[in-house]
């Protein structure tokens, strides 16, 4: 952590809401972009947003500079993807389906491997479906760490450190998640 | 066929790079005499390719805005609400503890203190336009924005707004160590180039030994995406007693800056350095850059460097 970020820390500690809004300002893209990746929902990513950001705020007083801030933040925002995926999973029959339209809500809806003829596309959003309803079929610790390293290239180490978690408990966890989602894309991987 | 847990582990971790060195080297080197790892090694890349056609919800930065003024919003309804309960907790304590006469003595002392803060509150407009002078002080708040630099080279003053709480305004000289620092700030991560730019003109002409100023007007120099900014930069750290640091960046500059001016500036910055070991960089730059004209300096600077008498008359 630089001297800056510390001396703004320390300032938004102390009820600096200007301060508060550069820490917001720096890190939200990320955390915006993990919550939309675990819960693959924009409006949920919104909330998911907000309920941080609040809980960083009025909990900010805590941190004590002992781990690097982005590391206590993304704890929080992983903490909270769990308790959401697990919420969301007993209220399934009640909730809202995810069918909307993100792109009118000023998302984009990216594929890294994308090929470009609508034949393609189409296929691949189907790819893109069934690879998300893997996805479902792991716990939530499992596709936390899957979705962070994967998707989001954090080190495993990082990912310990932000769930609170030992190394080998983190190795575990991407391992059966690999295993779960081969079985579950066997035609795909075997293909 | 099933392989042992630990080594189908081992695989995913290998493919995830999270293998030690060692530990890589050993897989390595095993899976390189067994055929059944192999093919489990291409089933889980395989299924690497297929991942990467997950689409992927990205938010736009009007997205973040919005949240943003959401978050904002919020935030400032939870503090409204707190305040009030604070307030009206304490008042309904103060009031709760006591008979009838105390009852009175608290209603006037409250109306004192109302009366204290409406004559306190009267003068406050001047603290809205306050402006803060700090000379010589180091110790100031983090600085989120910085408004507006200007500099006057008539009397060498430099004004610099910043926001930190408020609005602060600095005034001083170049010398001034709380200028030098937002000065530094801002053509480090200042987003307005005009801004950048008005930060590092202030500087000129300051006979300041300042090591993070020096490695702002490095970056600039060397980083800059605004020709005119690496531009000012270059002129400014010439005129500066040229350290190593400097004279690196100067070469680095000669060596990578696209536009011919700065690379002038920085051959004729190496020519002050009167240094063995710039003589073949000036000869590279003589023989194999791009433009004829840093060609031509650069040779007029390799034979003042290489005979200095010669020149001189």
């Amino acid at each position: 952590m630089n001297s800056d970020e510390r001396a703004i820390i320390q300032e938004a500690q102390r009820g600096n809401i200007v301060a508060f809004e550069s820490l917001v300002k720096k890190y939200d893209r990320q955390v915006m972009q993990i919550a939309a990746s675990m819960v693959n929902n924009a409006h949920d990513a919104e909330d998911i947003y907000q309920e941080v950001f609040v809980r960083v705020h009025r909990n900010l007083r805590r941190f004590q500079f002992r781990s690097e801030f982005s590391t206590w933040l993304y704890r929080v925002v992983v903490n909270y993807c769990i308790n959401f995926q697990k919420k969301r999973r007993r209220n399934r029959a009640f909730s809202l389906d995810s069918d909307f339209d993100q792109e009118s809500m000023g998302w984009q809806l990216t594929i890294a491997d994308a090929e470009k003829t609508p034949e393609q596309s189409m296929l691949n959003q189907e790819l893109s479906n069934e690879i998300d309803a893997a996805l479902d079929q792991l716990s939530s610790q499992q596709k936390l760490v899957f979705v962070l390293r994967h998707y989001h290239g954090f080190k495993l180490k990082d990912i310990a450190a932000m769930m609170g978690c030992s190394l080998g408990t983190i190795k575990n966890y991407l391992f059966r998640a690999t295993q779960k989602m081969q079985s579950q894309l066997r035609d795909h991987s075997h293909a | 066929m099933n392989l042992p847990k630990d080594l189908e582990q081992a695989i995913v971790l290998y493919l995830y790079d999270e293998l030690s060195g060692q530990e890589k080297q050993e897989f390595e080197t095993h899976i390189e005499f067994n055929q059944a790892s192999r093919r489990k090694l291409d089933e889980f890349r395989k299924l690497h390719g297929v991942l990467g056609n997950r689409a992927l919800l990205t938010p736009s930065e009007q997205t973040l805005v919005g949240a943003r003024a959401n978050l904002r919003d919020r935030l400032r309804d939870e503090r409204k609400a707190a305040m009030k309960e604070n307030w009206f907790d304490g008042l309904r304590s103060a009031v709760a503890i006591t008979g009838r006469g105390m009852q009175l003595a608290t209603g006037f002392a409250l109306l004192l203190a109302g009366l204290v803060v409406g004559r306190w509150t009267a003068t406050g407009s001047e603290l809205a336009s306050y402006e803060t002078r700090i000379a010589g002080q180091r110790g100031l708040p983090a600085i989120s924005d910085v408004g507006s630099v200007q500099y006057d080279p008539a009397s060498g003053l430099v004004t610099v707004q910043y926001q930190t709480v408020d609005e602060v305004s600095l005034s001083g000289s170049v010398d001034d160590a709380s200028i030098r620092h937002v000065l530094s700030y801002a053509i480090r991560s200042e987003t307005h180039p005009g801004r950048r730019l008005a930060a590092v003109k202030a500087t000129a002409g300051g006979s300041f030994a300042d090591d993070e100023l020096e490695q702002a007007l490095v970056k600039a120099m060397e980083d800059d995406e605004i020709d005119g900014v690496r531009l000012k930069a270059a002129k400014v750290l010439k005129a500066l007693p040229i350290s190593r640091n400097i004279k690196r960046a100067f070469i680095r500059v000669l060596f990578k800056d696209p536009n011919p001016a700065i690379r002038i500036e920085a051959l004729d910055a190496l020519s002050q350095v009167q240094e063995q070991d710039v003589v073949p960089i000036l000869r590279n730059a003589a023989k194999d850059d791009d433009n004829e004209f840093v060609r031509l300096q650069a040779s007029r600077t390799l034979e003042r460097t290489e005979n200095p008498e010669v020149v001189e008359r």
